[in-house]
């Protein structure tokens, strides 16, 4: 079962994705923000993360950066970004992201593109 | 005044006995006052959180859902329903997951609430005669789609208190797009800055329509609406507004010329002549801002008008003139005027730095 680490401050949206992901057959683990959410990268081992960019103690970027410094590429990134944030997305992929998702989004559009990241 | 003596003999151990007693009761009663608050507090807190808890779960379940459901409403969330602070809070969650999440399901959020009555509330609030509740009614009606509530809305787009007018007015063109302008035709107060940014931000995303108002906007009595609609002008590329936005350039607002030179530029994409005209007459933002457009799309025909600029006392002035050279083919004008002008020089050093040469 492919597992997925959430990382999101907002516990409405987290738990609707949660529990999105939970219905299509995935392992997911929540945090509530950056800090948190790369602790658990070490002790969980997920197989994609899913981080906003705006977070409180460590922002999204920082998330990134410490996925890949810490693990290899074969852990997947997707960040979630508000509109606007263009600019901070390049830069999420310069750190190393693998795709992206602008809020207000679909959580059926989500899914399917955590799907096709696991898949490549 | 009491002397020393009086004083001292009002001191018995009595009185003392008295004093301590009202000091230490005062402090028990301090400290349970803080002791009840922090309950009450702590109390809130849990109570706030089981109602998240239990509410994040029934809307994230419901968002699952991808056609039209009934929502069953669990005798907990009923009972949290009963406090105004609650229902507050509800509406609220939910507004942000329309602002979160799109797709199919978000339809089941703007079911439950209305199948929570928190329509009603909002409508309530619409009604209300405090400006507070007002604006929160017409956002949270906005957010949750609720059409029906638009010509009530619509009424509040002139409204004399600043933030409801904004809120009405997002609602308006929210609801309506282009069409939703149709305020501006009537809009008798200021239209700030920021609003103007916020309603082309709406526009933005969607397809450009017609707006037949737009020469009544071009020329109205109030400069907020002339303004914002020389910009619609600019943005939507309506060059069918030339005379007017040239009628503009000779407007007693500053802000307003300003935005018209910059207009008149983008939608020719030359600068006309009476920006030459009326250069001599303007202030110094004006004149610098006109200088500014010849830098973008001036020619070789626009140095000799640029060339006269350098002689101007204001160094900004000289500057913008320096730079519009720079991109007219008349930097070896520049240059040649540049010797033995200690000003000139150092401003022709500026002017080749910005460019890389």
């Amino acid at each position: 079962m492919p597992k997925i680490l959430l990382i999101e401050d907002d516990a409405l949206i987290q738990k609707a994705v949660e529990l999105k992901f939970k219905k299509e057959g995935f392992e997911v683990v929540c945090s509530g923000d950056g800090k948190e959410g790369i602790e658990k990268l070490m002790s969980e081992a997920p197989d994609v993360v899913i981080t906003d960019l705006m977070l409180p103690y460590t922002s999204g970027l920082e998330v990134v950066s410490a996925v890949r410094a810490i693990t290899d590429r074969t852990i997947r990134i997707v960040v979630v970004s508000g509109m606007g944030q263009e600019q901070v997305v390049e830069e999420a992929f310069e750190l190393g992201a693998d795709d992206y998702i602008t809020k207000p989004f679909s959580l059926n559009e989500l899914a399917i593109r955590i799907k096709k990241q696991l898949k490549s | 005044m009491i002397s020393n003596e009086t004083f001292f003999d009002l001191i018995t151990p009595v009185r003392l006995y008295i004093g301590a007693l009202f000091f230490a009761s005062l402090t028990v009663i301090f400290v349970i006052m803080i002791y009840i608050r922090l309950y009450v507090k702590k109390r809130r807190f849990f109570a706030k959180q089981a109602m998240t808890s239990e509410l994040n779960h029934w809307i994230s379940e419901a968002l699952l859902e991808e056609t039209p459901v009934e929502i069953e409403v669990s005798p907990t969330l009923r009972h949290y329903l009963r406090k105004p602070i609650h229902r507050q809070y509800i509406a609220d969650s939910l507004i942000n997951v329309r602002k979160n999440i799109s797709g199919a399901a978000t339809g089941n959020i703007v079911r439950i609430y209305e199948q929570l009555g928190l329509k009603k509330d909002s409508l309530e609030k619409l009604r209300s005669m405090r400006w507070y509740r007002r604006s929160r009614g017409i956002y949270e009606l906005y957010m949750m789609g609720q059409r029906e509530a638009m010509d009530e809305i619509a009424r509040y787009t002139n409204s004399r208190n600043e933030v409801v007018r904004n809120e009405a007015q997002t609602a308006t063109v929210g609801f309506n797009g282009f069409a939703g302008l149709s305020f501006l035709t009537t809009l008798t107060h200021p239209l700030n800055a920021w609003q103007q940014l916020k309603l082309l931000e709406q526009l933005n995303k969607l397809d450009i329509e017609e707006m037949p108002h737009l020469p009544q906007w071009l020329t109205s009595s109030n400069a907020y609406v002339q303004l914002f609609a020389l910009k619609l002008t600019d943005i939507y590329q309506q060059f069918a507004m030339y005379d007017l936005v040239i009628r503009c350039l000779s407007s007693p607002s500053e802000a307003i010329r300003r935005q018209a030179t910059t207009t008149i530029r983008r939608i020719t994409g030359t600068p006309p002549a009476i920006l030459k005209e009326l250069f001599a007459g303007e202030t110094a933002a004006n004149k610098r801002n006109i200088l500014r457009q010849f830098a973008v799309i001036g020619s070789a025909e626009d140095v000799p008008f640029l060339q006269a600029q350098l002689q101007d006392p204001d160094d900004s002035i000289k500057l913008e003139a320096s730079r519009a050279m720079a991109r007219c083919e008349g930097w070896d004008t520049f240059e040649q005027m540049a010797v033995n002008n200690e000003v000139l020089t150092s401003i022709g050093k500026q002017v080749k730095y910005e460019m890389g040469l």
